[in-house]
């Protein structure tokens, strides 16, 4: 991207333009007396609505907005805040969660885009809006540490963790283009949740815009096998419930942690999985990239001659807070929501372990007998670049 | 969790009676929100059972409990559920969680050597920088909203109760702990290349890391290396307290002790022997310290010095923490005012002021109520209690303070006589 200059002061319209997911961006169309009806239907909008359907279709194919949207370059102020509203509202009524989710990485970035050269006040302003406290000075944006490692967790980047920030007082002290990727962060998770929408509502964003979402659903990556059948001995049924739980986050479209990606990738390889499977496991997460995806999983699997990285045992992923022998309060089923016995059995010391008892063949049969290596530095897992 | 050596039918009720003194008087201080907890205990019984998924809507209610019950063991949940005496998680309804560190003998480096009384005073150290230096100073966490506890074992626990970190995820919380551990920090982030202005004449510090950080780049025309102020935030003014604390040492015990620590760390033996000489002998040392600049090194490139020094200064200073039970957020902790099985000591809630002069010996124990209690002795015994201590030889009969028998008997270091 080429360099430039911190970017002029916005005004209020500007602003929202820019930042259309900050609350109070209702102030572009007050005086329209917009409804969510009108923009559904209306023939007045008809071109933010066409904006808005570009605005979701090129998120699915490329949530981390590398190119622009022609469309959104040539629009108005008010066009393109009406063309956010209507993606939101779309991708709220899908009936699969995976659609909402890569647009808002696609929107993120689209607004990091802007944070990235943006004046330190400005920052502090979009924070602020989105509930998070930055405090900007000359050189450096003061986050609250809570803020901080809310923002922060999810991001992969070495640089990023907090034992590598200036932290005093409370404070975490960042230069500016850091404060821009937290902020990053803050908008996709403000969007990545749907907008509540009554049934007769979401009935008729459904009926009205179904090429749409069955657009998206075609081109959101499935989660998982996409009906293949392939030759495998794995048995997903006999996985422990941690390995189940990281399976569903990713299937739901949600983050799942680095520790958590290594740890689905190298228990995958050694419970079975071919190399397909693995990387279709990952399909779900809200920043695949397939290429990238392939190029790890195929690291995790070749190390030691084919046998793969370890996965790591039952003491780091509980440190990770990626064990779930308690129960999963969201699981979809009794058993994912109880605690597992079988799991607190003192021998259990390996996801592995726990595989074979349940009957599982693996490709080899010595955790929990020995250390693992140590994983990767950093956190770039599969699934995704860093974001 | 509670590590307990066996004990036959006749010595259970015997502690069970003593515990039963105890609990029918003492007035357990309540958790903050204890009606928001789950309790768990394990009784005094063979089959080591936790019994789970109790609460209790008051204090009274808690002590009641407690003087029937008579626990080996007890413990609370750090998280607050909506429904805590409910049997699954997903029916108990989380909604926070305290924030809690644990610094335990098991866990500690360098405790592996040490004796009981001696692993007790290394934690507390420890405990003394991970809250001064990491809780208050870094984290900006309120002594106020921070409780201090002795854990009756080996170790003693932290519990910030703060509305802000209440909330946070188990990912979030491993930041905090990976903050506090050190780990993967890059300890040359506490060296600043620092430019000559040529025309206010200052040196400045180059604020950008980017710039400052590559120590290998060279030919950056008047520039130099220099240390991060020592008040500088985080792990740069951490790393460079400890250098600075590690060169004053040197200092004191003289260029042999430096060089031959610096070749027990892997540097080269003759290198050593220079760098020794050159900071202690010639005085560079107090140079650095002086003026925080590292060109003392003349010709010579410090990099392979600071590699291996600043990171071994840095390890230095790492602080100790048991990292899964602060990132779990459904962890059971001991309750504070109860005693703890293994031992007999009560868990003792402290003030932030109380835990420099805290000896659990002089204050854990049940208080000598004049009660005495003959026991063998399984093992060479020497505990610091007051007035001239514990001290005994395996195989000897002893009669004891019935609180001292049931301390010995409990880590199984003794045995009812019969």
């Amino acid at each position: 991207m080429a360099v430039r200059g911190p970017a002029p002061p916005l005004s209020g319209g500007e602003l929202y333009a820019e930042y259309p997911f900050l609350p109070g961006a209702e102030a572009l169309v007050a005086g329209e007396g917009l409804s969510v009806r009108a923009l559904l239907e209306g023939a007045a909008y008809e071109r933010a609505r066409v904006i808005g359907r570009a605005r979701v279709l090129a998120a699915q194919d490329d949530p981390r907005a590398s190119s622009t949207v022609q469309e959104l370059a040539s629009a108005g102020p008010d066009e393109r805040y009406l063309s956010f509203l209507f993606a939101r509202l779309v991708l709220s009524a899908a009936p699969a969660a995976g659609g909402l989710r890569r647009w808002a990485v696609a929107e993120a970035k689209r607004a990091h885009a802007r944070l990235e050269h943006a004046p330190s006040d400005e920052l502090e302003e979009v924070a602020r809006r989105l509930g998070f406290v930055f405090a900007a000075s000359p050189k450096l944006v003061r986050v609250d540490l809570t803020d901080y490692v809310r923002l922060a967790s999810p991001i992969r980047e070495a640089e990023f963790r907090l034992a590598s920030q200036d932290l005093s007082g409370g404070g975490v002290f960042v230069p500016a283009p850091r404060a821009a990727r937290l902020l990053q962060e803050a908008v996709r998770r403000e969007l990545a949740v749907p907008v509540p929408l009554t049934a007769e509502l979401l009935a008729a964003v459904r009926v009205r815009e179904s090429e749409l979402l069955a657009d998206v659903a075609r081109r959101v990556p499935a989660a998982f096998e996409r009906g293949r059948a392939r030759p495998t001995t794995m048995d997903r049924g006999r996985f422990p419930p941690c390995l189940r739980r990281m399976q569903r986050t990713l299937e739901r479209g949600e983050n799942l942690s680095h520790a958590g990606r290594f740890c689905l990738a190298s228990f995958l390889h050694r419970a079975g999985a071919d190399f397909e499977t693995i990387v279709d496991a990952f399909r779900g997460a809200p920043d695949f990239d397939e290429s990238i995806t392939r190029y790890q999983v195929d690291h995790i699997r070749s190390r030691d001659e084919g046998r793969g990285y370890e996965p790591p045992e039952c003491d780091t992923l509980r440190s990770h807070g990626l064990c779930a022998r308690d129960g999963d309060p969201e699981g979809p089923e009794p058993k994912d929501r109880e605690r597992d016995p079988l799991c607190y059995e003192p021998f259990l010391k390996h996801p592995l372990q726990y595989y074979r008892l349940k009957g599982g063949v693996s490709r080899d049969g010595k955790e929990g007998d020995r250390p693992g290596p140590p994983a990767p530095k950093g956190r770039g897992g599969p699934g995704a670049p860093s974001r | 969790m509670a590590k307990t050596p066996p004990l036959d039918a006749r010595t259970l009720a015997w502690a069970r009676g003593e515990f039963s003194r105890y609990y029918a008087r003492a007035a357990v201080p309540a958790p903050e929100r204890l009606d928001r907890r789950e309790i768990a205990l394990f009784p005094f019984a063979e089959a080591n059972l936790m019994r789970r998924h109790t609460a209790a809507r008051s204090v009274e209610e808690l002590r009641r409990y407690l003087a029937a019950e008579i626990p080996r063991h007890v413990y609370y949940s750090s998280a607050y559920y909506r429904h805590p005496e409910a049997a699954s998680m997903a029916a108990k309804e989380w909604f926070g969680a305290d924030l809690i560190f644990d610094l335990d003998a098991d866990h500690l480096r360098g405790a592996e050597t040490l004796d009981y009384p001696g692993q007790l005073s290394l934690v507390k150290s420890r405990l003394i920088d991970l809250v001064d230096d990491f809780l208050v100073r870094d984290f900006g966490v309120s002594p106020r909203s921070t409780s201090f506890v002795f854990s009756g074992g080996r170790g003693y626990h932290v519990h910030v109760r703060d509305e802000r970190f209440a909330r946070l995820t188990s990912p979030e919380r491993r930041e905090l702990v990976d903050y506090i551990l050190g780990t993967n920090i890059d300890p040359k982030r506490a060296v600043e290349r620092a430019s000559a202005d040529v025309r206010s004449g200052r040196t400045v510090a180059v604020a950008d890391e980017a710039e400052a950080a590559p120590l290998g780049r060279r030919g950056r025309g008047a520039s130099t290396l220099r240390l991060a102020p020592p008040d500088a935030p985080g792990w740069r003014g951490r790393t460079t307290r400890a250098l600075l604390a590690l060169l004053a040492r040197w200092e004191a015990e003289g260029a042999p002790k430096a060089a031959s620590e610096l070749i027990g760390w892997g540097a080269d033996a003759r290198k050593a022997r220079r760098w020794a000489k050159f900071l202690v002998e010639e005085k560079r040392s107090e140079r650095i310290r002086t003026t925080l600049a590292l060109d003392v090194f003349g010709q010579e490139s410090p990099e392979e010095f600071l590699e291996l020094v600043v990171r071994r200064a840095a390890i230095e200073v790492q602080g100790e923490t048991d990292a899964p039970v602060t990132t779990d957020i459904h962890r059971l902790i001991r309750l504070p005012g109860s005693l703890h099985g293994g031992t007999g000591f009560q868990v003792v809630p402290l003030s932030r002021e109380a835990i420099d002069g805290f000896d659990p010996f002089a204050s854990a124990l049940l208080p000598d109520e004049g009660r005495r209690t003959t026991v063998e002795l399984l093992a060479d015994v020497r505990y610091p209690f007051p007035d001239g201590g514990l001290v005994g030889r395996v195989g000897e009969t002893v009669k004891l303070a019935t609180p001292r028998a049931l301390f010995l008997v409990l880590r199984g270091e003794a045995a009812l006589r019969p």
